[in-house]
């Protein structure tokens, strides 16, 4: 149930899959199933994550990806999927490696 | 939630207590030097301006909305701690500033700051009386307090009609009002998150866009509006970072759960303006009866 070690992982090349992994056990930890069961396919809101949940889910998911304060938490709401979510993060987390 | 912090005419002043009084050494670790802590304008300023850049812009921007000038005396309702009254005395001249603030650090440290020509009153605006009339009146990020969750729709737009009046009456119906608050966007009243309108901002409601235009009706124009709500969301991404900067520089104080718990209403906050879901209004409201006590 624990995400993937990031020391595992080259920071600039973390994909768009990976990121859909760590959220998908993030909820599921969260809502009490596996992550098998939680659907790419649906949105954030879909789970019943309340805004609370979404700060520690961003932070949390910030912490793993060494980019603090980086993710507008909007990034999340607003994403049709949790699949759209990883995808935006993931071209975040590039962006921001190519600018440093 | 709301039982600890029953109604009271005007907006809650344990409520307003439970938020400001948590330590002027906190905020100053994360606000800007202006102590503004309220939404900044990016507007006019350079795109690489600085929180505190936009503040001070934020400032003017409100002191040309009332026409402040020389000989001009201005009301600051919720005046924080005291940044608008400076803008008004040193940038645009003003004669004289009142600061109305309900919490005793905010006023102890306008009084600090022993600017000349500025007085501050913990008081309640519902409770007060000036002797003199005023030449324009400021009130940003105090319009937010003034109305109850516990009360009803009509008894909210009662609360700001009030205000409204009074406003109008200060000036003798001569000035000009400056008003800054944050509104409910998408959102609708009840869906706020617990978290914020019951930990962090206790015995607060945000009004509508309508209430203030059905509250202000007859009294006021309102001559100039804004939606602000991306600027707000910036403010807070830049507050959210300050305090983690100041918390990790040791600066933030020894309180963690206090520091955890801004820090998430920041991000949170960021994302409610970010979508919309609620905004921040600017409004120029001129007065109806007579004539303005300035042109411009």
């Amino acid at each position: 149930m624990t995400p993937p070690d990031p020391s595992t992982l080259d920071p600039s090349s973390v994909t768009a899959a990976q990121i859909e992994a760590w959220f998908r056990r993030h909820i599921a930890a969260l809502i009490g199933t596996t992550p098998d069961a939680v659907d790419g396919g649906a949105d954030f809101e879909s789970f019943g994550i309340d805004s609370l949940q979404a700060v520690d889910m961003i932070v949390a998911l910030e912490k793993w990806l060494g980019m603090p304060d980086d993710l507008p938490m909007e990034m999340l709401f607003e994403a049709p999927s949790i699949s759209d979510a990883a995808r935006s993060v993931a071209e975040a987390r590039a962006r921001r490696t190519a600018r440093s | 939630m709301t039982t600890a912090f029953p109604v009271e005419q005007g907006g809650s002043a344990a409520a307003i207590r439970h938020h400001y009084d948590v330590g002027n050494d906190f905020y100053a670790a994360w606000l800007d030097p202006t102590m503004a802590y309220s939404c900044a304008m990016w507007e006019g300023v350079p795109d690489d301006a600085s929180l505190e850049e936009a503040q001070h812009r934020k400032l003017r921007y409100h002191a040309a909305s009332i026409g402040a000038g020389p000989g001009m005396r201005v009301l600051d309702v919720g005046c924080g701690w005291g940044a608008q009254m400076r803008t008004l005395i040193e940038t645009f001249g003003v004669a004289a500033c009142v600061g109305l603030t309900l919490s005793d650090e905010q006023a102890a440290h306008v009084r600090s700051l022993a600017m000349p020509d500025v007085s501050v009153a913990v008081t309640n605006w519902h409770d007060y009386r000036p002797q003199v009339p005023f030449d324009g009146i400021v009130s940003v990020g105090a319009f937010e307090h003034f109305a109850h969750p516990d009360q009803s729709p009509d008894e909210r737009r009662a609360v700001y009609r009030r205000f409204f009046t009074s406003c109008h009456d200060w000036t003798g119906g001569r000035g000009r009002l400056s008003l800054q608050t944050i509104a409910y966007g998408t959102m609708e009243p009840g869906q706020a998150n617990p978290f914020i309108t019951g930990d962090i901002f206790p015995a607060a409601e945000l009004p509508t866009l309508e209430d203030i235009v059905v509250a202000s009706k007859g009294l006021f124009r309102i001559v100039r509006l804004r939606d602000d709500a991306p600027d707000y969301a910036r403010t807070c991404e830049a507050w959210a970072q300050r305090l983690r900067r100041a918390e990790a520089a040791g600066e933030a104080g020894a309180d963690s759960a206090l520091i955890e718990r801004y820090y998430r209403y920041l991000r949170l906050s960021a994302a409610g303006f970010a979508m919309r879901r609620i905004v921040l209004l600017r409004l120029r409201l001129d007065p109806i009866g007579k004539p303005s006590r300035r042109a411009g």
